[in-house]
């Protein structure tokens, strides 16, 4: 009898770190499984390291600190339980109708399932409100409609597709596209705000890097990013080791999307100290500078490039370069 | 450390004694380090205890003597498949039982290959079960209201329970 006991398997009595550990290897639908069968393994199979790092592995290239800090927000919102704060569904605002909100940073379409005791763990009711697609939380999307660029937008994920759907703020927040695949879709890169002037350090940038810029028409809209690289000064004739652009006060910023024909749109000279966003007369606002340190990101923009629909674009251009001047 | 020693005695919690060969027993860090002292010490009659039941401990010296080759020189990449269709087979067998006790002496004994091994055997029993099988297999006492039951199947959408 004793050793019939004995050789019982208790799960329950391994030292927590363990029992983690053997948890680690559970998909999130036998977590759920296991996290019903008592309360000891529903506090274990809910744990946050578990689900976060189901979350990195499913959306790791479009959940990062931004979409956490904006997902800290609901998770206070449905423990307060405030309804002033929350609208009917639980969010703050609503896409259409009278609060096309600015700086709604997100939005979520049904807060029930946080009335339970899930707004407890936070990273597995993250990963459901994002499974679900009731969550639209901040990333960015890759377009090429006149120019190629980055938005900040709202994502929504379609499990059936495993695609995601994107709604982008212009007065009120609408849905620029359905279906939209891996590729063209990104984690917002920096934390700063989407309508704020990213902070840089231009002192570090020296030819050959590629960058993002912020860029705007208008100081009441979001920034989009746009890729450029930095280039050397007219006037440096050496392209070595020996090169004194990167002592320069300025600093030399090229588009690749403008032909060379339109020198003047492709090519920005910026000053190095106290730089502030710079208008450059053609209604163009640029505003802060990321220098991109992964090849990975430097090879997205490659590709994007090399669609052929950007490739038309570019060769109309080159025989019209005032078509492209108007579209600004 | 004498060259001469091949193998060294060991004694497992309830008392048995067991035969590890000196490259095997270099998988584990304390074990090693109680070989050292062993052939180091004057006194070579006393028979270190490592503190894993005689059932446990024949599994894990098992484990050691069939990794040890591929650990101690390297091996090409069949050996390692064939290692790992070992593997797999050595976790099948009657184990199931001790499954949780390898786990722990293998955390014990800083082996990290077992303890691998056993985290993943061990998630593998759960896998494709129903709740009620699950409760079954671990002998777990199912401590929820049936309020709380139905909240949890709330929360969990897309997933089966039955």
């Amino acid at each position: 009898m004793e050793n019939e006991k004995r050789s019982h398997i208790c799960l329950l009595d391994l030292p927590e770190s363990h029992l983690d550990c053997v948890l680690k290897h559970l998909s999130p639908q036998e977590l759920c499984i296991m996290s019903e069968a008592c309360s000891v393994l529903r506090k274990r199979c809910s744990g946050d390291d578990l689900w976060e790092e189901h979350i990195k592995r499913k959306w790791g290239p479009v959940i990062g600190e931004v979409v956490y800090n904006e997902w800290k927000w609901h998770i206070a919102s449905a423990k307060e339980d405030n309804t002033l704060r929350i609208y009917q569904n639980g969010s703050l605002g609503t896409f259409s109708g009278d609060w096309p909100f600015l700086s709604l940073g997100s939005y979520l379409d049904d807060s029930e399932m946080l009335r339970g005791s899930l707004s407890n763990y936070f990273m597995k009711s993250l990963y459901f409100s994002v499974e679900s697609g009731k969550f639209w939380f901040p990333a960015q999307i890759y377009r090429a409609n006149r120019f190629l660029c980055c938005h900040h937008g709202l994502l929504s994920y379609d499990s059936e597709t495993d695609s995601f759907q994107a709604r982008k703020q212009s007065g009120g927040w609408e849905l620029i596209g359905k279906s939209i695949g891996w590729d063209k879709v990104r984690a917002t890169p920096v934390e700063t705000p989407p309508n704020a002037l990213h902070v840089s350090h231009l002192s570090n940038l020296k030819p050959g890097d590629h960058i993002e810029i912020q860029f705007r028409t208008s100081r009441q809209t979001f920034y989009d990013w746009w890729h450029a690289t930095i280039e050397h000064l007219e006037t440096c004739n050496e392209h070595g080791n020996h090169c004194g652009c990167d002592q320069s006060e300025v600093v030399v910023v090229e588009f690749k999307q403008y032909s060379p024909v339109v020198s003047q749109m492709r090519r920005l000279v910026l000053t190095k100290n106290n730089y502030q966003e710079h208008d450059d007369g053609m209604g163009r606002l640029f505003g802060g500078i990321r220098k991109i340190h992964s090849q990975q990101q430097i090879d997205t923009w490659k590709s994007l490039f090399a669609q052929p629909y950007l490739r038309t674009y570019h060769n109309l251009l080159e025989f019209d370069p005032s078509l492209f001047i108007s579209a600004t | 450390m004498s060259s001469s020693v091949e193998a060294i005695t060991v004694l497992s919690s309830d008392g048995d004694e067991f035969k590890i060969t000196v490259s095997a027993a270099k998988l584990s860090k304390p074990l090693n380090w109680m070989l050292e002292d062993v052939c180091f010490s004057d006194d070579c009659d006393e028979v270190p205890t490592i503190e894993v039941n005689s059932k446990t401990l024949v599994k894990v010296i098992e484990y050691c003597e069939k990794h040890a080759p591929r650990a101690n020189s390297g091996a090409s990449d069949s050996d390692a498949e064939e290692l790992k269709k070992w593997d797999i087979e050595f976790m099948k067998m009657d184990v199931k039982d001790i499954l949780f006790h390898i786990l722990m002496a293998a955390n014990y004994l800083h082996m990290e290959g077992l303890y691998d091994l056993a985290c993943q055997t061990a998630a593998d029993l759960m896998k494709g079960m129903t709740v009620s099988q699950i409760r079954k297999i671990f002998h777990i006492k199912n401590d929820f209201s049936s309020e709380e039951q139905e909240q949890l199947r709330r929360q969990h959408p897309g997933c089966s329970f039955d």
